[in-house]
C-alpha cells in the first residue's frame, strides 16, 4: 500500500519540478539570445561613436543612445552607463558603471570599448577617433571570422532545426497513407514497439535542433 | 525483542573490552601506547585530500575543496548505510545487496575521474574557464595597443595593470600580482612570473610577453605602434584559427547527431509494419 502511494508520488513531483523550471530556462535563453545580440549591436555603437568624437564624451554617448534603435538589446546598458556619465559625482562610480557596462555585454571588445572612453574622460580626447577605429576594424575582421565558421557549418545546422522534422514528416504520412490512419495511429501509439520508437525519435530530434540552435548563435566576440 | 538482545550484546562486549584494556594498562603503565587506539584525526582527514582533483576543481572555477568534495561523497553513502542499519534493527524493510551496490555505484558516479560523469563536467567546465581567460588575455593586449598609442604622458606599466584589472575578471589576480611584482623586481621577472600563471600549452602567452617586453624597452614610438598593431592581428588570427577549427569538429559532431533521428524513425517504421504483420497473423485462422 505504501509503495504504491510512494510510487505515485514520485511522478507527479517530478513533473512539478520539470513545469516550475520552465520560466527560469525560458529566461536563461531570452537572456542568452539578448547578449549575442547585442555584441553585434556594439559594432553599431562603436561606429557611430567614432563618427562623433569632436562631441564631448558624455555627449557623445548621450547621442549614441538616442539614436540606437528603440527595440535593440545594448540599449539599456547603454543608456544606464551614458546616465551615470553624465552626472556622476566620483571615480568609483563611474567606474562601477563602466564595468557593469562591460559585463552586461561580457565580449573583449566591450571591455576595449568601455576602457577607451574611460581614458577619454580622463585625460582628454586626442586618440578618441583613431582608437575607435581601430576598434571598428578589429571587430569587423573578427565579424568576417565567425560568418566564415559558420559558413562551414551550415549544413549540420539546417539539417539540425528543420531538417529532422520534414523527414519524420514525410516518413509517418508515408505510412499513414499507406496503411489506414486509425490502424497506423494505434500501432504507433499503443504498441510497446511504437512508443518507444516515437520518443526516442522526438527525445533525438529535439536534441539535436537545440545542439543546432546553440551551433548557430556566436556572439561577437574572439572565443 | 531480538534487536535489542544484540544490542544489549554490543553494549556489553565493549564494556568488557574497555575493561580488561583498564585493568592491562594499569598493571603496566608504560605500555599505554600499546593499548592506545589512537584516532588520529588529522591524518584520517588528510587522506580525504586529492591534490590533482584540488587543481581540476579550482580550474573549473569551483571555490571548493577536493576535502569538502570527498566528505560529501562518503558521508552520503556512510548516512545511507547507517539509514539502512537502522532500518534493519527496526524491522523494516532491508536489502543488504540493494543497499550495498547502491553505494558502490554512487561512489563510481560521483567521483571526479576523467571518464566518469562529474570528471567529464569538471573538465568541460576547466577548458571554457581557460578559454575565456584567453579570451580576456587578448582584450588585455588591445588595451595594452591602445595604452602603448596614446599621444602625450602615460602612466607607469605597472599603474595601467592596476587600471586595467577590474575589467578582467578572470585575470584580476594575476594582473594584481604582476603590478606589484613590476614595482619590487623588475619587468623581465614580473613578466616571467605572469607567463607561468599560465599553462604551458597556452597559444601565444608567451608570444604576447615578449611583445610587451620589447614595446617597454623599445624608444622609438612609431615603430612600437606600428609592430604592436601587426602582433596583436597576428594573435587575433591564432585563436581565430584556433576556434574555428574547434568549430568545425563541433559542427561535425552535431551533423552526425542529426543523422540518427531519421534513421531510428525509418527502422520504427519497420518494426511496426513487422508487428501488424504478426497481429493479422494471430487473428487469422487456417
Amino acid at each position: 500500500m505504501e509503495e504504491s502511494a510512494n510510487r505515485s508520488l514520485l511522478y507527479p513531483f517530478l513533473a512539478a519540478l520539470l513545469a516550475s523550471s520552465f520560466p527560469y530556462v525560458i529566461l536563461r535563453y531570452r537572456y542568452g539570445v539578448a547578449r549575442v545580440k547585442s555584441s553585434y549591436e556594439l559594432l553599431d555603437v562603436v561606429r557611430i561613436m567614432a563618427g562623433q568624437a569632436h562631441l564631448s564624451v558624455p555627449m557623445a554617448l548621450n547621442y549614441v543612445t538616442s539614436v540606437v534603435d528603440e527595440k535593440s538589446a545594448i540599449r539599456n546598458p547603454l543608456r544606464n552607463f551614458s546616465n551615470v556619465m553624465i552626472n556622476y559625482r566620483d571615480e568609483g562610480e563611474l567606474e562601477e558603471a563602466a564595468q557593469e557596462f562591460a559585463r552586461s555585454i561580457g565580449t573583449a571588445f566591450s571591455i576595449s570599448f568601455v576602457s577607451i572612453l574611460m581614458q577619454a574622460q580622463r585625460g582628454g580626447r586626442e586618440g578618441l577617433e583613431e582608437s575607435m577605429f581601430e576598434l571598428e576594424s578589429q571587430m569587423e575582421q573578427q565579424r568576417m571570422a565567425i560568418l566564415k565558421a559558420k559558413d562551414a557549418n551550415k549544413e549540420a545546422i539546417s539539417l539540425g532545426t528543420y531538417g529532422n522534422l520534414v523527414v519524420y514528416l514525410l516518413l509517418s504520412g508515408t505510412m499513414l497513407i499507406l496503411m489506414k490512419p486509425n490502424i497506423y495511429l494505434n500501432l504507433q501509439f499503443r504498441t510497446t514497439v511504437g512508443l518507444v520508437g516515437f520518443s526516442l525519435v522526438a527525445v533525438l530530434s529535439f536534441a539535436s535542433y537545440i545542439a543546432a540552435k546553440m551551433l548557430n548563435r556566436l556572439s561577437l566576440d574572439y572565443h | 525483542m531480538v534487536p535489542l538482545r544484540e544490542i544489549f550484546a554490543l553494549v556489553a562486549v565493549v564494556g568488557i573490552v574497555i575493561l580488561a584494556s583498564l585493568i592491562a594498562v594499569s598493571a603496566n603503565p608504560a605500555a599505554v601506547s600499546k593499548y592506545r587506539i589512537g584516532l588520529k584525526v588529522n591524518r584520517v582527514m588528510e587522506r580525504f585530500r586529492n591534490d590533482q582533483v584540488d587543481a581540476l576543481l579550482h580550474d573549473a572555477g569551483l571555490p571548493i575543496k577536493s576535502q569538502l568534495l570527498n566528505y560529501i561523497r562518503f558521508g552520503s553513502v556512510a548516512a545511507l548505510a547507517l539509514f539502512s542499519l537502522v532500518a534493519r534493527y527496526l524491522g523494516l524493510d532491508f536489502n543488504i545487496m540493494s543497499t550495498l551496490l547502491t553505494c558502490l555505484i554512487f561512489l563510481a558516479i560521483s567521483s571526479p575521474k576523467n571518464f566518469m560523469p562529474l570528471g567529464f563536467i569538471l573538465n568541460n567546465a576547466a577548458s571554457s574557464r581557460a578559454n575565456r581567460r584567453s579570451i580576456q588575455l587578448l582584450a588585455f593586449m588591445q588595451l595594452y595597443r591602445n595604452y602603448r598609442s596614446m599621444p602625450g604622458k602615460r602612466v607607469q606599466f605597472w599603474s595601467f595593470c592596476m587600471q586595467v584589472a577590474p575589467y578582467l575578471p578572470l585575470l584580476e589576480r594575476d594582473l594584481k600580482g604582476l603590478a606589484s611584482r613590476l614595482t619590487e623586481d623588475g619587468l623581465e621577472p614580473a613578466l616571467k612570473w605572469f607567463e607561468d600563471q599560465f599553462p604551458e600549452e597556452h597559444p601565444f602567452s608567451s608570444e604576447l610577453l615578449s611583445i610587451i617586453l620589447s614595446a617597454e624597452r623599445a624608444q622609438n614610438q612609431e615603430a612600437v605602434s606600428k609592430s604592436l598593431s601587426r602582433q596583436s592581428e597576428l594573435l587575433a588570427q591564432i585563436s581565430s584559427a584556433r576556434y574555428v577549427e574547434k568549430w568545425k569538429v563541433i559542427g561535425d559532431v552535431t551533423s552526425s547527431l542529426s543523422n540518427i533521428p531519421p534513421i531510428i524513425a525509418l527502422i520504427t517504421l519497420i518494426l511496426l509494419a513487422f508487428k501488424y504483420i504478426s497481429i493479422v497473423n494471430k487473428n487469422l485462422f487456417f
